[in-house]
């Protein structure tokens, strides 16, 4: 009986670590210029985790919360966020650009370089920390890569005399990772964004251009809500107030900003199929990208052009009180 | 008959004297040995150093090479046996946001940073001014990268990725000086003659400035505008243009203005590349004396420059029109202040 319960506590044990190790991290890495920051939305903090390309637009962490980026000249690197020092770094074929990382520890990493195979995506494995492959025929510049339902999804904008801004969305087989051109639009009018939550997919089509067009405008942008595994269109948002500028998916709702005529930003939080609008917030400035929504903190990243330069802050919003409780700048001159 | 032999043996002397002095010109037709390959060698290892930190290539061939130090010195002195040096700032510089609408598809950038690769290599290469250079093409807002260039890329192992698409991050966090050059009204190029350039990838295309791949840099083969797989960066907003108007962008006499007597030629002559060059020559034909060995590496590096397109030659074209040039301390410098920065003092009189 006892040498049962040492064995249910340690079965307890390994199943927790694991579990705390899969689930997602309580902070959310970002990087500026270089410095690379974990965002705590409990403790309304920020602090700095080390340091990786100074131009590296975005950081990611695996799933033993070290956290991966650019380095020069080519390199996938990871930080240890304890000691803030470098603890591993993959040699890629090209530049990287922006990246991914799934809960299995596989890291998708874009580049920008035109080959004669088109732009290329690798593939690294971060728990062994080696590069699985690069994949190719890739006719365009990203402009999103999400995971979703098994799949990473990579939305990119078409280059060349033959689709010069088109959308087209890839889906890649995490499992084998196999890339296959998934949804084609020649629209030029729109990016694609995207955000996923369980079983759905929701790609955005945000305004290419400034949109001048009326409240309600279908130049505002629209929202497709998609199965995440076969793609099948469920349902398709048009009713925009303003030019949609992001998206945020999570389980019990998805949340979407609008930038309004003062500049200042207009979230709407609806339920899953888009078919009712929850909440109404406003949010003071742009919102240039979102973190995440936990515990009912919404933290996100807002960027403005201020004569000459770009100041970024970040910002922590009480969703259900609607209310902003902290802002950080990060600053566009350090 | 005494004056007879004295007079003899005057012309005799004069004969072997006159056969002795070397004449005023190099014999051209004469290879330089392997003083070019050479040069390139060196100068490649240096960038392959500087890249990765590692300098043991350039250790070896300086032990092969190097007896008497003349090379070291020079590298030393050129600041070339260290990694990249650090930015004077870790400020940005401070150039709009390219989602503001404040560029345009067909706006040339040209730039100089003192911690990137490109601006390393041209450092080497040309000493002043501006060191990278790209062309805007407006994707929409959702693309970040946006400006097509070519980067310098010793890791590529002949795989190819000269042509590559820049972020705005790129350029704002690695540089200390970005200005943006327009056409007038009208006249920019359009996403046709960008795509066009854009389509090349559909052979690998490869960086090279001074050389082709073998040789990386400083083989002093000078890479065609037209040729559709060798790249550099200001050869990208050059060929968009060529396509653009149909006739190049630059001064094809920029370095050479006044048949080599102006104070861009002089600064040419002080790079490393031109001197490494001189010293292998010195080398290689111990019996040419110096001015041979610098007449040489001036037609060498005429021929090249003749047909390459730098950054500076893009920022001195009468068909673009400075916008702005901007620092990390301020969003719009004068020309004067623009001038100092890069050093083109030493390009007046």
């Amino acid at each position: 009986m006892r040498s049962f319960a040492a064995l249910l506590l340690l079965l307890l044990c390994v199943v927790f670590c694991f579990g705390e190790a899969a689930e997602d991290p309580s902070v959310y890495p970002l990087i500026h210029f270089g410095q690379v920051f974990l965002a705590d939305p409990a403790r309304l903090e920020l602090r700095v985790a080390g340091e990786l390309s100074p131009a590296a637009p975005g950081v990611a962490a695996d799933p033993e919360g070290r956290l991966w980026g650019r380095l020069e000249p080519r390199y996938l690197a990871a930080l240890d966020p304890a000691s803030g020092r470098l603890c591993a770094r993959v040699k890629l074929p090209r530049k990287p650009y922006n990246h991914l990382i799934t809960p299995s520890g596989k890291a998708y990493v874009t580049h920008s370089a035109l080959t004669k195979e088109g732009f290329t995506l690798s593939v690294v494995d971060t728990r062994r920390k080696v590069l699985l492959r690069e994949l190719t025929g890739i006719v365009g510049l990203r402009t999103d890569l999400v995971p979703a339902a098994g799949f990473v999804y990579l939305a990119v904008a078409g280059v060349g005399k033959e689709n010069s801004r088109h959308c087209y969305l890839y889906q890649i087989d995490e499992a084998t990772d196999r890339i296959r051109e998934a949804l084609h639009s020649k629209d030029k009018g729109f990016y694609w964004k995207l955000a996923a939550a369980g079983e759905r997919l929701y790609l955005g089509w945000l305004p290419a251009r400034d949109a001048a067009s009326s409240v309600g405008s279908t130049a505002f942008g629209r929202v497709e809500v998609r199965d995440a595994r076969s793609l099948e269109l469920l349902r398709s948002w048009e009713r925009a107030p303003g030019p949609l500028r992001a998206l945020y998916a999570c389980p019990e709702q998805v949340l979407l900003f609008f930038e309004d005529q003062a500049g200042n930003t207009e979230l709407w939080v609806m339920d899953p199929l888009l078919s009712a609008v929850l909440q109404a917030r406003q949010l003071a400035g742009p919102v240039a990208g979102v973190l995440g929504l936990r515990a009912g903190i919404l933290t996100y990243l807002d960027r403005r052009f201020e004569t000459g330069y770009t100041e970024v802050n970040l910002c922590f919003y009480e969703l259900g009180a609607g209310r902003e409780l902290k802002r950080i700048k990060l600053g566009g001159a350090r | 008959m005494k004056g007879t032999l004295a007079w003899v043996c005057v012309l005799a002397l004069l004969a072997v004297l006159s056969a002795c002095q070397p004449p005023v010109s190099p014999p051209l037709d004469e290879e330089a040995g392997d003083a070019e390959a050479k040069a390139a060698a060196l100068i490649g290892a240096v960038m392959e150093g500087k890249a990765t930190g590692d300098f043991g290539a350039v250790e070896t061939i300086l032990a092969q090479d190097d007896m008497q130090g003349e090379l070291r010195e020079v590298l030393a002195e050129a600041g070339a046996l260290a990694g990249p040096t650090a930015r004077s700032t870790e400020q940005p510089v401070r150039i709009p946001w390219l989602g503001t609408g404040a560029f345009q598809t067909g706006d040339v950038l040209v730039c100089r940073g003192s911690g990137t690769l490109t601006s390393n290599l041209m450092d080497l290469v040309l000493v002043n001014g501006y060191a990278h250079a790209g062309i805007y093409q407006d994707l929409g807002t959702g693309v970040d990268n946006c400006i097509l260039s070519a980067d310098v890329d010793y890791l590529t192992e002949g795989t190819g990725e000269a042509l590559n698409y820049e972020s705005w991050l790129d350029w704002i966090a690695k540089n200390d000086v970005i200005t943006l050059l327009r056409p007038p009204n009208g006249l920019a190029a359009t996403d046709a003659e960008m795509d066009a350039v854009g389509d090349f990838r559909d052979g690998h295309t490869v960086y090279a400035f001074l050389g082709y791949p073998g040789a990386p840099v400083g083989a002093f083969q000078p890479i065609p505008r037209d040729n559709p797989d060798y790249w550099y960066c200001s050869k990208v907003p050059a060929r968009v243009y060529d396509l653009a108007y149909g006739v190049p962008l630059e001064d094809l006499d920029f370095h050479w203005e006044n048949h080599g007597s102006g104070p861009r030629w002089w600064v040419v002559r002080q790079s490393l590349l031109y001197r490494v060059y001189v010293v292998y020559l010195k080398l290689m034909k111990p019996w040419w004396p110096l001015f041979w060995c610098a007449y040489k590496a001036d037609l060498a590096l005429q021929g090249v420059l003749a047909e390459l397109v730098t950054p500076d030659e893009l920022r001195a074209s009468g068909m673009l029109v400075r916008q702005f040039s901007a620092t990390p301390t301020s969003d719009s410098i004068t020309e004067a202040e623009e001038a100092a920065l890069l050093g083109w003092d030493t390009y007046q009189d």
